[in-house]
């Protein structure tokens, strides 16, 4: 197997394949609309020179040296490829020489700090065990949409019941909104009361330049005629995930918040979506907030390696993945 | 929740009545326990009410002047089974989320100079223990699901593996189930690294001659012109099959000897109803690709450690 990095000839072949065997999260229009040249798509080829899988790396400089991460906003690495085994030894070969020829190439990257993630979807993290980098599980929590609203909804805690039922009760009102402004704004209030570093122009190369009708949507809760709460998710054909919340922290209600993702989850399935996507519940608050709404939990697996001298600071400050 | 040393002799039949109820696995039943002597450490996780509601194990020793606290020689894990009354989806993973939390706090204050536990597949939430600055590191094994027809467990497997079945028979080696455990441990320690033995000879011994019976365990023989070549030994509970050792002569070697003796375990363990054929670890490279071509599931299961310094140097 070949991997090459797919240049502006190559990107419809990549956004064909894409579209047939990937999801929202590889459609090149993040590196156009949002990531620019930081963002580099790859082509997995066969020996015959089909392509077979792609995926992503994201570098970022600083004062010089060299980090390869997930993109921002972007969960995973996006490894998909065609996998035509049928027999189940051959499926699973097949799947060890991809992740091999991925971690050969990433090998042959020049990097201070690399830290990815791959798709949940991908098990297999043996190759880069063996190549000597961290695998750390990571998780995500995930709900089925293929049970009916009532199912869904018996999963959830009572405590994440009784704020929706809340709620709808108090008459807060959850619409669906075109005005991503609002996201932005609530979204804005969100990151700065929990000191979180906002970064204002990537935000706005989401919810404006990347962010349609097609492949996004979002609630905001209004009471008292104002706007409370917010979810914004973007989905493709089988998953719906869910990107950025907030609420207004002078006016909150305890249920808005709650009652935006409930309706995030039921329009996800009403669109015909497999999967809701919590994506990624690492921050213990966040993680019991997520779980809550009773969906499955899932590992995905991130990948890390640093080199001399960032190697020992990290296993101080960042010991559990390095 | 409170986690408290059982008394094996004391706590005894409240232990195996409570393992019953909740299927536990064969690492977990004192027959097996009881083959670690004064090294094991049993673990009960009470409720509130100081109902036993789970239970672990772990294996103390000394190397040094280093406390040592790990997972027991030949174990697949720590036995970290619990019961979960829990009904809403919501509700049930808070408590494995609790249980965990319980286990990640207990693990901190053994005070180890190395701690070593690690998790059954079943249980996929590590997070309390990366949260705690615990190491957590994925590692795999291979599942065969028992539930498939004999036609479609031999069309999973790859045409390597099927091709050394048809040598096998074409040879005319002769497959048997067997209880003689010396011809099975001789094999065995053909295979073994000298490391390996010198390490662990103790408990290969004890499970093989004390510990083995015909209601817990498996072994097959190939042999070629009646003289053993090679043997697969498993040991099972009420739903899987573990495969724990295998040998072979490298002197009179068949390709397709060991094969065989490990597709009449899968079958045989078929046959005894149970649900999975568990490989038990595949991390090295080439025995990896030996369990792969049975073509089962890779199945993720974590160890989770923490060292304390010079140890932590050493243990990646």
């Amino acid at each position: 197997m070949d991997i090459k990095v797919i240049d502006a000839v190559q990107m419809p072949l990549y956004d064909k394949f894409v579209e047939e065997y990937g999801g929202v999260f590889n459609y090149s229009i993040w590196k156009s609309n949002v990531h620019k040249e930081k963002l580099i798509y790859y082509g997995i080829y066969e020996k015959d020179g089909q392509l077979a899988g792609v995926f992503h790396l994201y570098f970022a400089k600083k004062f010089g040296f060299t980090f390869i991460k997930n993109p921002p906003f972007i969960p995973n690495i996006g490894l998909v490829f065609n996998n035509r085994s049928v027999n189940n030894a051959n499926n699973l070969s097949y799947v060890k020489d991809i992740l091999e020829a991925v971690t050969a190439f990433i090998g042959t990257q020049s990097f201070s700090v690399l830290s990815i993630a791959l798709p949940s979807s991908i098990v297999d993290t043996q190759p880069f065990f063996w190549n000597k980098y961290k695998v750390v599980p990571n998780y995500t929590y995930q709900h089925s949409l293929a049970e009916t609203e009532a199912e869904i909804e018996k999963r959830y805690s009572v405590n994440s019941r009784n704020a929706v039922k809340k709620a709808v009760k108090d008459g807060v009102e959850v619409k669906l909104s075109n005005d991503y402004s609002i996201v932005k704004q609530m979204v804005k209030n969100t990151f700065s009361r929990r000191e979180e570093g906002f970064d204002e122009a990537l935000i706005d190369s989401i919810l404006f330049k990347l962010a349609t009708p097609q492949n996004s949507f979002a609630f905001v809760a209004y009471w008292e005629n104002k706007p409370i709460a917010v979810s914004f998710c973007l989905f493709d054909k089988n998953v719906t995930y869910y990107c950025l919340g907030g609420y207004d922290h002078n006016s909150t209600h305890r249920g808005a918040g709650a009652l935006c993702i409930h309706k995030s989850i039921m329009l996800a399935k009403e669109m015909g979506n497999k999967i809701f996507d919590f994506e990624g519940s690492m921050i213990p608050e966040v993680e019991s907030y997520f779980r809550s709404f009773g969906p499955v939990m899932l590992p995905y697996y991130t990948i890390n390696k640093a080199k001399l001298p960032f190697e020992m600071i990290l296993k101080f400050i960042k010991r559990e993945k390095f | 929740m409170s986690i408290k040393l059982l008394d094996t002799q004391k706590d005894r039949i409240v232990y195996e009545a409570f393992c019953k109820k909740q299927n536990a696995s064969v690492f977990n039943s004192m027959s097996w326990l009881g083959i670690y002597g004064e090294h094991l450490q049993l673990y009960g996780i009470f409720n509130n009410n100081d109902e036993l509601t789970g239970a672990l194990f772990i294996f103390k020793t000394k190397k040094k002047t280093f406390t040592l606290n790990i997972t027991p020689p030949f174990s697949a894990n720590n036995g970290l089974f619990f019961e979960n009354r829990s009904e809403n989806n919501s509700n049930i993973q808070t408590t494995v989320k609790h249980v965990m939390e319980e286990v990640a706090d207990f693990c901190k204050k053994l005070n180890s100079d190395l701690l070593v536990f690690v998790l059954p597949a079943s249980i996929n939430d590590a997070q309390p223990f990366i949260w705690k600055k615990f190491k957590v590191k994925v590692k795999y094994t291979y599942h065969v699901d028992l539930a498939l027809t004999q036609d479609a467990l031999l069309a999973n497997l790859s045409s390597e593996k099927r091709k050394s079945l048809n040598k096998a028979q074409k040879d005319g080696l002769e497959i048997k189930e067997s209880t003689d455990m010396k011809t099975v441990k001789q094999l065995i320690l053909k295979t073994f690294s000298r490391k390996q033995v010198s390490k662990n000879i103790v408990y290969l011994d004890k499970i093989l001659f004390e510990f083995a019976n015909v209601s817990n365990a498996i072994a097959f023989v190939a042999y070629d012109k009646g003289e053993a070549i090679a043997a697969t030994f498993c040991v099972y509970d009420s739903g899987t099959a573990y495969y724990l050792f295998g040998g072979f002569d490298s002197a009179q070697k068949h390709h397709g000897a060991g094969v065989t003796c490990m597709w009449n375990s899968i079958l045989k363990a078929k046959e005894l109803g149970l649900r999975t054929f568990d490989f038990e670890g595949s991390m090295l490279p080439e025995v990896e690709k030996y369990f792969r071509e049975f073509g089962g599931k890779l199945t993720p299961y974590y160890e989770v450690s923490k060292a304390k310094f010079p140890l932590s140097l050493y243990y990646k």
